[in-house]
């Protein structure tokens, strides 16, 4: 009992996306999906969603070849897609959003409650009001309230497309456990994620792709996480985390870039101290609500200081909006890049002129030919390919993407780097990318603060980290003494022994 | 739901302490005579601002209502001498088949629907001029009948109000108990989401200004038949009239919220205090005054109960780099 691939191939005229593709899924277990951006992954979640018709192949479900030719008949076989921008409507309740997509034209609310609760406690989320508006949800539970969508369709497979890239932990919790209770019901369930360590938490098997073809299949129990990216990028990939260059005094008699001092804010309970050189790169780490983006968020203008002083480069600096923040030299990459980062359906120099633009005032030039040469020369030191400056930024990879968010910021010139999540979303191999660019910049002067709920990325990366919990800062540690273990252990006890 | 109960409370409160006011300090404010004529214009400009509320509803805005009803209300009066029923059915599929089309062209081009409907608001007027170029269509002295009838007094209010506020009412049923209806919310809340979920959005923007044609062709010919004339510069008052209860009930111009009974009270507000403005006396000036001040009123009156903003005005704002308030 099993969801079968057998043989799938698609080709663009010459490229072929997917050739030869075969692997099968059983009933009852979670079966994880990687591979790099371009590897074929979305290919074959659009042949899976019926929205792409493979030009070789055929899909079994139990045995029975399976019609998926278009979405309808693909959701008819019983395929669910979850993908991930969800079509959850916020302006609508949860029963609401469950009528939409029922097959009767007439709503009958008080019977789509019973059933939509129904769904919503098979998912673990049985005590939430469906009255309620979509909108008002957290994004994991939107993310379920989805997957019930689908659920009420009987799908027996289900494709989850990255479904924790935009979550916090809490709301990852309730999507695992969810995932972990489907795939118990005995249906098929395919998890295609960027976050290797979900592989072990919730998966039993894996297949790798690589360039359209299969390149590795194995049982998650007995693997490594080097085995796993050597399938992805196709070499070793030992040096994720680029070394620190060279600095004349990394701690001691260079002067400070940023020093907080018993900063405070609404969302802290105690103060936060840190003391930023030039070219030195610093983690917060918390779990979510733990206030460890609070600092990054203070600096940058965006939650008010209550108590406490900044010094940026020895002068006094209390933004109130983004604007004092970028003329003090002070970049932002808030973690919704989508919201936040770029235009997305705007053209890549558009974005990465647009701080220039703003900091040559209301009666500056808008000189069209001079902002894209002033995109180039940013893209140049960002490496950014100068293909993309007039593509739309939601076509770029997840890393180009963060590339363009950040980059953006180079033209002010600035002083100080904020990141929270720099690589949220971002592939394995384009991560590395991400962050040997980081660190170049940082070696040419700039200090660099990041949050982030990945705590890979936080020892990898950072060179010092300031530990969060319970909405105080406990304590900062040189990365070098720290271990995951440990690290997890002062996130979630605020002390080092459990 | 909290925040629906909220708005709708608001509106209620508001028509209570407008009638209570008016009733005790404007003489002849608080006789049937002056109900029956306020409940017969509720039903009437609530008749179009329902139809913009489908159209608004769904992210949209039908600004050429009243081209749309005076047009109507011509062709009807104009076929009146050989049958009246014929002349009504004709309007009312004729909007209906323009309305699809205007619909069809917004679903298919993406082009603006304020743009397109103003050129519709500009245009039908001039086809209006051209049907009737001197004197108004009037209604067959043999069809003064039909005239009297709808302003007969039927209780509170006339046959007319009635018509009006059944078909008004039967729309929000149907806008709550059909999938149609939801999905009119829907492509409202989110385009790409709305069709992520299965919804024929063609289909939807079809319906919507469709029935905010056929809604305005039906005010207009009530109005039409209630007064026995419609000329070509007749019922221009009708968009301004519709949007304004619209947006007073409480209709987000971002689309994907409204609900009809807030719209009837909009319309119901408005109509007081048009209605005591003119037992005072008073200037048309005074009036539009008055009911700018309450438009301007009622829009920062939810705003501060949170029951229109949405999150795309966070959004909005975040964009534009300005921190949220949190």
């Amino acid at each position: 009992m099993m969801l079968e691939i057998l043989e799938l191939s698609k080709s663009y005229g010459a490229v072929a996306a997917l050739s030869g593709v075969s692997f099968s899924a059983e009933r009852g277990k979670v079966t994880a999906l990687l591979g790099e951006n371009g590897a074929g992954k979305s290919t074959l979640v659009k042949i899976l969603s019926g929205l792409v018709v493979p030009t070789e192949g055929k899909i079994a479900l139990d045995g029975h070849i399976i019609d998926t030719s278009t979405p309808d008949r693909a959701s008819k076989s019983g395929v669910a897609v979850v993908q991930q921008e969800i079509s959850v409507l916020p302006n609508l309740s949860i029963t609401e959003n469950f009528m939409l997509t029922a097959p009767s034209a007439l709503l009958r609310r008080a019977k789509a409650a019973s059933a939509c609760r129904a769904y919503l406690d098979r998912l673990g989320l049985g005590d939430v009001d469906v009255g309620r508006p979509t909108g008002s949800l957290s994004v994991g539970e939107r993310q379920l309230v989805e997957i019930a969508r689908m659920l009420a369709q009987d799908a027996q497979v289900l494709v989850l497309d990255e479904p924790t890239a935009a979550l916090g932990d809490r709301d990852i919790a309730l999507v695992h456990q969810a995932v972990r209770r489907l795939a118990a019901e005995g249906k098929v369930v395919l998890y295609i994620t960027h976050r290797l360590n979900e592989l072990e938490e919730i998966c039993e098997q894996a297949v790798v792709l690589r360039n359209g073809q299969v390149a590795d299949r194995f049982a998650t129990a007995d693997t490594s996480i080097a085995r796993v990216i050597y399938a992805m990028v196709g070499r070793e990939l030992n040096e994720l985390y680029p070394a620190v260059g060279n600095r004349a005094e990394p701690d001691g008699s260079s002067a400070s870039n940023l020093v907080l001092t018993g900063l405070r804010t609404a969302g802290l309970l105690g103060s936060v101290d840190l003391d930023l050189k030039p070219g030195e790169i610093v983690a917060t780490a918390g779990q979510i609500g733990s206030g460890f983006v609070e600092p990054l968020r203070a600096v940058a203008g965006v939650t008010a200081m209550t108590a406490g002083t900044m010094r940026l480069q020895g002068k006094a600096y209390s933004p109130r909006n983004h604007r004092e923040r970028c003329s003090a030299g002070v970049a932002y990459c808030s973690a919704d890049r989508q919201l936040d980062g770029f235009f997305p359906d705007r053209p890549v120099w558009e974005t990465m002129s647009a701080p220039a633009l703003a900091a040559s005032g209301l009666w500056g030039s808008a000189n069209g030919q001079r902002l894209r040469r002033s995109t180039d020369r940013l893209a140049d030191r960002m490496t950014i390919s100068l293909a993309y400056r007039d593509r739309a930024v939601r076509a770029l990879s997840g890393g180009n993407a963060q590339k363009v968010s950040i980059g953006k910021w180079l033209s002010n010139d600035p002083q100080l780097l904020l990141v929270e999540e720099p690589t949220r979303g971002v592939d394995v191999g384009a991560r590395a990318e991400v962050y040997r660019v980081i660190r170049s910049l940082a070696d040419q002067g700039l200090s660099v603060l990041f949050a982030s709920t990945d705590l890979d990325e936080v020892l990898g990366f950072g060179e010092r980290v300031m530990i969060f919990h319970n909405r105080r800062q406990v304590e900062t540690l040189p990365a070098s003494a720290l271990t995951r273990d440990k690290l997890a252990t002062w996130i979630t006890h605020g002390s080092c022994n459990g | 739901m909290s925040r629906l109960d909220k708005g709708l409370g608001l509106r209620l409160g508001l028509s209570i302490l407008l009638i209570v006011i008016c009733a005790i300090e404007v003489d002849g404010f608080a006789t049937m005579a002056t109900l029956a004529s306020i409940v017969e214009n509720v039903a009437l400009i609530g008749l179009l601002a329902a139809g913009l509320m489908l159209t608004m509803v769904a992210g949209q805005l039908d600004a050429a209502v009243a081209s749309v009803a005076a047009v109507s209300a011509i062709i009807a009066l104009l076929l009146g001498p050989y049958s009246l029923v014929l002349g009504i059915v004709v309007a009312l599929v004729v909007a209906g088949l323009y309305g699809c089309g205007i619909g069809w062209i917004i679903a298919r081009t993406g082009v603006s629907s304020l743009v397109l409907t103003v050129c519709m608001l500009i245009g039908l007027r001039g086809l209006a001029l051209i049907l009737v170029p001197q004197s108004p269509a009037v209604l067959a002295d043999g069809l003064l009948w039909v005239s009297d009838g709808l302003v007969a007094r039927v209780g509170p209010t006339t046959v007319l109000g009635i018509i009006g506020l059944v078909l008004i009412l039967a729309l929000g049923l149907g806008m709550r108990c059909t999938r149609l209806g939801l999905s009119l919310y829907a492509v409202g809340g989110n385009l790409e989401r709305a069709r992520g979920s299965g919804v024929n959005t063609t289909k939807v923007y079809m319906v919507a200004f469709a029935g905010s044609a056929m809604l305005a062709a039906t005010a207009g010919i009530l109005a039409a038949l209630r007064s026995g004339s419609a000329s070509g510069t007749g019922l221009d008052s009708f968009l301004l009239d519709g949007v304004t209860a619209a947006v007073v009930g409480g209709v987000s111009l971002e689309g994907g919220r409204g609900s009809i009974i807030n719209v009837l009270l909009g319309s119901l507000i408005v109509r007081i205090i048009a209605a005591a403005a003119a037992l005072l006396g008073m200037q048309s000036s005074v009036e539009s005054i008055a009911t700018g001040c309450i438009l301007l009123a009622m829009l920062l009156l939810d705003d501060a109960l949170g029951t229109r903003r949405g999150m795309k005005t966070a959004a909005r704002w975040r964009v534009l780099g300005r921190p949220l308030r949190t």
